[in-house]
């Protein structure tokens, strides 16, 4: 990884078009001004992490699974 | 009572009382803003959280106190405005939100629940929310135990 020490209202560049700009910087909180090209996707990673999660959720139901798991659940005491 | 086909559970008749709005959809799923949450005792301790837009798209969800007893879930001011709710504190489970836990079925049988980013449902307005919260404790795969064999 990359480590680079930047000021507030310094930048860096990365590739052909994207650019991170250090806007703010208070109370442990760093604010960003991303420029990119339209088709580059930005995304606050615990989002990605929270869709990946979900599609992993919807994938795999059917009436065996579901029925499987309500066994499980109600022999447990604590369901 | 409006009854919709769904891919996984057959014909689920509901009451518009138990359809929930999320307004920006769920993460990976942002165009699905309509659900049934269905609670009936077929399927308890179970909740099902159906879309209304999808047939196929169902999660099943527990109460996160049922996982985790003390589950105390910070939901940062934002979203609480956004739900329409005070800002200020945290709501109070079962008079002025509704939490549900997304579950996992993973291959091998071992289920997981996402207690990082709990549903939030505001019980007066439907409204509902997937809050994300970041440095929390909880994880987004916590493993449920289960006795017995496999799924």
């Amino acid at each position: 990884m990359l480590i680079l020490r930047r000021k507030q209202g310094e930048s860096i560049l990365i590739g052909d078009g994207i650019e991170i700009e250090i806007i703010d910087l208070s109370a442990g909180r760093v604010k960003l001004g991303i420029t990119a090209p339209a088709h580059v996707t930005i995304l606050r990673k615990e989002i990605k992490l929270a869709g990946d999660q979900n599609l992993e959720a919807a994938k795999g139901i059917n009436v065996t699974t579901i029925a499987g798991l309500l066994t499980h659940l109600r022999s447990n005491q604590s369901y | 009572m409006p009854i919709f086909s769904t891919t996984q559970i057959g014909l689920l008749e509901y009451v518009e009382q138990d359809v929930v709005e999320f307004a920006e959809g769920l993460p990976a799923f942002e165009n699905e803003r309509r659900f049934v949450v269905t609670e009936c005792p077929e399927n308890r301790p179970l909740i099902y959280l159906q879309s209304l837009q999808s047939p196929h798209l169902l999660f099943l969800t527990l109460r996160p106190r049922q996982i985790v007893p003390d589950y105390a879930p910070q939901i940062p001011p934002e979203e609480l405005t956004l739900l329409g709710l005070a800002a200020d504190r945290q709501p109070e489970e079962g008079r002025e939100v509704a939490l549900l836990a997304i579950l996992s079925i993973e291959t091998g049988g071992r289920v997981s629940a996402n207690l990082m980013a709990p549903i939030v449902i505001n019980l007066h307005s439907r409204q509902a929310r997937q809050v994300i919260q970041t440095g929390t404790q909880y994880s987004h795969q916590h493993t449920l135990r289960l006795t017995g064999g496999t799924c």
